[in-house]
């Protein structure tokens, strides 16, 4: 039986004194390894970072004898002092699976490409002259749109600055977007409707300055397990300390929180506008801050569910949810919220589906009018997410949610994830926490603020900072700005026109624009597509069934390599130099550390290698943009740039990697270089391949670092990542000072002095009064300095629950495996702890069906069917009426079950909520 | 059984299957003595699709997975399980569901595993009674509170078999 404890006694028992050389190395106690003899004392150590999750735990990287050996939390790093998961030790291990991919891999039969061949081992130079023949044929067919890069979050920062500007400026194609799409694009739309900048104002250092720390959805426990344990040591220090876990179903960050509070998918929109009504209410509202750095805004409300727009390629038994694209029939709580009656059928057409992110300013009354719905009674019966819970218990609890934020001694850090990002209101819910958080002053200071964590281990430093989104260039720029094409262009030293100014196809798009044949030519980088995108049996009928050629580079075989037409074999992280950007704007940087096998290459030298195969004459004569209108362009054309070409010194013989990657001042940063301290470069010198002089992972990040010095982005010069001294640092990074907060003037440098908070993010900074309903007609108001307070009602789900598929359906990750699985599952200890997803549901749902735990379930939806296995007391237990079911098992393959409904603004995928039925398989 | 074959047959032809010379494939390859691999002569020269990846089928196939049984090894009648380096975490060599859920005011772990708790399992070692944060040059007589729940690094074991064989030797 376990012992119950006060919080304390575990940690005020007798602090032994005692000396530090007891304790061995940080984070270890092995004495009894330290002997000459043993074999430890001959690793060499480096630092590094780790792999996986958007945290970005420091490392320290043993090698011997050319491999890998082992890693250690990283003591001097602020992170995780010495820390790390499970699947941070990993990373000693992922390099060597005994199936990596060590040879290029193209479908052929009879010695040619056939897509219907087998796989058969071929040359790199046979593999880029299939890629470029086929790149041709899509090109030559369709212009620039019709072929598209599909990159990462987990691309460096070197290789995704590579990726934007080979798609960007040499292909003049946008269609590049990261799986970071999927992961959080919400947040980056929030950011910027919200302060006119992305990333986050605060930093992980708010765990130990705050007294509340408020999660929803976002299950740290398992997703960013070493922050989860800082918040844990704060629980265990200090009684006052509290922590709530908001959820659709009971998981392991619920074991150590204070309070639990389990509500109905969706609900969290109310749940927000419940607290903003309290605040207002209770004369909560810090009118000071509100007055100095807020405004109010509203948008349109009818603005679909970013399905597609028509039903030609949906499978019958899905056109009733498709049909919600364009128009719906009220929930009763939306009639009821929105003045009408809810006993008749309130038909709304979605007419603002093309412009989803448009909003203006309303005046404060509007606001406060709109708030006047949710109250506790009407939001409680609304969100309550489990059925068996008395009402007053949970009416109580959203009580106490409130008492937290209302409070003005009470500081509160909001933290959330993809519960909130993968939400067809993601966009609007992101935007609720910073409502509350402006309404009360809780932003922008030590442990006050809304937290948006990421999932990706350069999520930020790659996706968002270097931009390789289909909307967006480096540094917050968008690609239907003339003005930041005008500066991209400068700066990349390419003609003006050359930036096609008619935003891509974001990731989902991709993979519809194969099944309509608008994509022939795909390149899948550090991602795994084809198992992560929902609604999955349409996108592997596409690829193998479309007329379209798909490679993917990878370090091992995934499901995206059984569709690829071209397989290519990638370096992991330690067989190649890098830099990563985690959740709290911390760049970090790595030296490689060992070679890669076989003839694996760098996904940089890949990049840089296939660029040489375009001539400026192939790619920036006149081309055709189906659909492009942009003032000084024609209609559906980019113009002819050779002459300009000519001009800056080009010729139409120049290739694209002498224009945009091996430029004068780029081979000026020589290799070697003393930063390398000896560690070889596979980029410079790849096994097997002529080696350049150059050194692309620092050119490239000093070419892209000098688009945001300046501009609120500013990085350090690459050199100083590799300092002793240094565990990363945090941007804007200022005559050498990191900030931990931004907007703060005792933090940031870029905050107007005597101003005290001031955000001064340039985005969305003028816009015209209206009302709830519809922007006014007046003149815009400049609003610089300001973050708006959004008005977002509550919005059903375009798909729940029936008499049919009568079970809400969430997906995600698990602590032992990271993503879809391709590295960690081939981690022996992490494949046994975690061996197979499990379909987790509640005991009378499952008996009710005939299921007991570890019976087969067949786990079904509109769009598709698997089996797996039933799992009645798990880490996650849903609610009756919700089963989870994570994704990073293939061959549970839960992504052929949820529906591709994305944020209308983001165009972020919902997985967290479908309906499914489930039965005995 | 056919599906162990068919694994270890692909990953033959993805690790041994070169272009090249040998000499230009060696370089940078860690030593291939991957468990249970079998060189051959007639190791065919391309692969099917369904060979490919974790799962080894159509990927329009829906395959039943297998039931899983968790280690039900009662505490103190366990051996130490091997680890993939000596610095590694120590996975859980018995069965643990009696112990769970691990909350703030309950850590069955620590029942046994706390310093002096009197049971026969192995002590906090002082690595984990150090708070590298705060006081880096203490050692405490408890646990440090960042490293309370043991199950973010010690991780549960059951009867699966690796999927793929890791050429990294267990010590």
């Amino acid at each position: 039986m376990t012992q119950p404890y006060s919080r304390r006694e575990f940690l005020s028992a007798s602090v032994a004194a005692a000396t530090a050389a007891a304790v061995g190395l940080p984070g270890f106690s092995f004495a009894d390894l330290s002997g000459t003899d043993d074999p430890m004392s001959k690793w060499k150590w480096d630092k590094g970072v780790c792999r996986f999750c958007g945290v970005g735990c420091g490392i320290e990287i043993a090698t011997h004898d050319k491999r890998v050996v082992a890693v250690r939390g990283d003591a001097a790093s602020p992170v995780n002092r010495g820390l790390l998961c499970v699947k941070g030790y990993a990373n000693a291990e992922i390099p060597y699976g005994a199936d990596r991919l060590e040879h290029p891999l193209l479908r052929m039969k009879e010695g040619k490409f056939d897509k219907q061949g087998e796989f058969a081992p071929v040359s790199w130079q046979r593999a880029f002259d299939e890629m470029e023949r086929q790149w041709r044929r899509a090109h030559t067919a369709l212009g620039p749109t019709g072929v598209g890069i599909m990159g990462s979050g987990q691309y460096t920062i070197q290789e995704g600055y590579a990726a934007s500007k080979l798609v960007k400026a040499g292909w003049r194609s946008n269609n590049l977007d990261p799986n970071a799409r999927q992961c959080m694009a919400s947040a980056v739309a929030a950011f910027m409707q919200t302060f006119g900048i992305d990333e986050p104002s605060g930093c992980y250092d708010d765990i130990e300055a705050t007294d509340t720390v408020v999660l929803w959805g976002a299950n740290m426990a398992e997703m960013h397990p070493m922050l989860w344990g800082r918040i844990v040591d704060q629980q265990l220090r200090r009684e006052s300390y509290q922590v709530f876990n908001l959820t659709t179903f009971h998981n392991r960050s619920s074991e150590a929180a204070d309070v639990e509070i389990v509500f109905k998918p969706n609900t969290d929109l109310a749940i927000w506008n419940y607290i903003a009504r309290e605040v207002v209410k209770r004369g909560a509202i810090d009118q000071a801050f509100v007055d100095k750095h807020c405004v109010f805004a509203a948008g349109p409300t009818d603005i679909g569910y970013g399905m597609r727009s028509g039903d030609k390629f949906a499978y019958a038994a899905e056109k009733d949810t498709q049909a919600r694209e364009t128009e719906i029939v009220l929930s009763r709580e939306e009639a009821v919220l929105a003045g009408l009656d809810p006993h008749i059928e309130n038909r709304v057409k979605q007419a603002s589906a093309a412009d989803p992110g448009k909003h203006w300013l309303i005046p404060f009354a509007e606001f406060r009018k709109a708030l006047e719905p949710y109250t506790l009674d009407f939001v409680a019966a609304l969100a309550q997410g489990d059925p068996d819970e008395p009402p007053e218990a949970f009416k109580q609890k959203l009580v106490q949610l409130a008492d937290q934020y209302a409070d003005p001694k009470r500081n509160v850090v909001s933290y959330w994830t993809m519960g909130f990002n993968q939400h067809t209101r993601g966009t609007w819910v992101n935007e609720q926490a910073y409502m509350v958080h402006l309404l009360t002053g809780k932003q922008a200071r030590p442990g006050a603020g809304a937290f948006s964590l990421t999932g990706q281990p350069s999520a930020c430093g790659t996706a968002r900072e270097v931009g390789t989104f289909s909307h967006r260039l480096p540094a917050d720029m968008m690609v239907d700005n003339p003005a930041h094409r005008e500066k991209a262009e400068h700066h990349w030293n390419v003609p003006a026109k050359t930036i096609n100014p008619k935003i891509g196809s974001h990731i989902t798009k991709m993979m519809r624009d194969l099944e309509d044949g608008s994509l022939r030519w795909l390149w899948v980088q550090v991602t795994n597509p084809f198992q992560s995108t929902a609604n999955a049996n349409h996108w592997i009928h596409a690829a193998r069934e479309k007329d379209c050629f798909i490679v993917v580079s990878d370090v091992y075989p995934t499901l995206s390599t059984k569709v690829a037409d071209l397989i290519l074999p990638s370096s992991i992280i330690f067989e190649k130099w890098g830099a990563y950007g985690n959740s709290e704007r911390r760049t970090q940087m790595w030296r490689q550390q060992i070679d890669a096998p076989g003839e694996a290459r760098t996904d940089l030298w890949q990049m840089l290698e296939f660029s040489k195969r375009f001539k400026l004459g192939d790619v920036w004569g006149a081309q055709k943009i189906p659909g492009l209108q942009a003032d000084g362009f024609e209609d559906g054309a980019l113009p002819d740039v050779l002459a300009a070409a000519t001009a800056l010194g080009f010729s139409p013989e120049s290739t694209l990697y002498d224009v945009l990657f091996a430029t004068a001042a780029n081979r000026r940063v020589a290799w070697p270089d003393p930063v390398a301290g000896g560690h070889a470069n596979a980029t410079v010198t790849p096994p097997g391949a002529a080696a350049i002089d150059w050194f692309p992972e620092k050119a490239l990040f000093e070419e892209y670092a000098a688009f945001g010095r300046g501009e609120g982005h500013d990085l350090a010069p690459f050199d100083v990542y590799f300092r002793d001294d240094v565990r990363g640092l945090r941007w804007p990074v200022v005559d050498g000072k990191e900030t931990p907060w931004r907007f703060n003037e005792a933090y940031d440098p870029y905050v107007t002095k005597g101003s005290g908070i001031e955000f001064y993010g340039k985005a969305g900074k003028k816009l015209p009064y209206g009302t709830l309903a519809a922007a006014g007609t007046g003149e815009p108001v400049a609003i610089a300095g300001k973050a708006k307070i959004f008005f977002r009602p509550y919005a059903a789900p375009p798909e729940s629950p029936d008499a049919t598929w009568d079970l809400w359906l969430a997906t995600g990750r698990v602590l032992e495996h990271w993503h879809s699985g391709s590295m960690t599952r081939r981690v022996p200890e992490l494949h046994n702890a975690m061996p197979e997803a499990q379909l987790f549901m509640h005991p009378q749902d499952a008996a009710r069906r005939g299921l007991a735990q570890g019976g087969l379930a067949a786990i079904e939806s509109r769009r598709g069917r698997i089996t797996a296995r039933v799992e009645l007391a798990g880490r996650n237990r849903p609610p009756r009426g919700t089963v989870y079911v994570p994704w990073f098992d293939e061959s549970v393959f839960i992504n052929k079950v949820t529906l591709d409904a994305t944020c209308p603004i983001s165009k972020e995928i919902d997985f967290k909520k479908c309906a499914v039925r489930v039965s005995q398989a | 059984m056919q599906r162990v074959l068919v694994l270890t047959v692909v990953a033959s032809i993805l690790a041994l299957v070169s272009p090249l010379s040998a000499d230009e494939s060696g370089k940078g390859k860690p030593p291939a003595t991957v468990p249970g691999e079998v060189a051959t002569s007639s190791t065919p020269a391309t692969i099917d699709d369904s060979e490919l990846s974790l799962y080894p089928g159509s990927l329009f196939a829906v395959p039943d997975p297998p039931l899983i049984t968790w280690n039900t090894t009662a505490p103190g009648d366990t051996e130490d399980l091997p680890r993939p380096y000596p610095i590694a975490p120590p996975r859980i060599p018995h069965a643990i569901a009696d112990f769970l859920p691990l909350t703030l005011r309950a850590n069955g772990c620590l029942d046994c595993h706390a310093l002096d708790a009197g049971a026969d399992a192995p002590e906090l070692p002082a690595s984990h009674r150090t708070d590298l944060r705060n006081s880096p040059a203490q050692v405490g007589a408890t646990v440090a509170g960042a490293r309370f729940l043991c199950l973010a690094c010690h991780v549960p074991t059951s009867d699966a078999a690796p999927i793929r064989a890791s050429r990294l030797p267990a010590t």
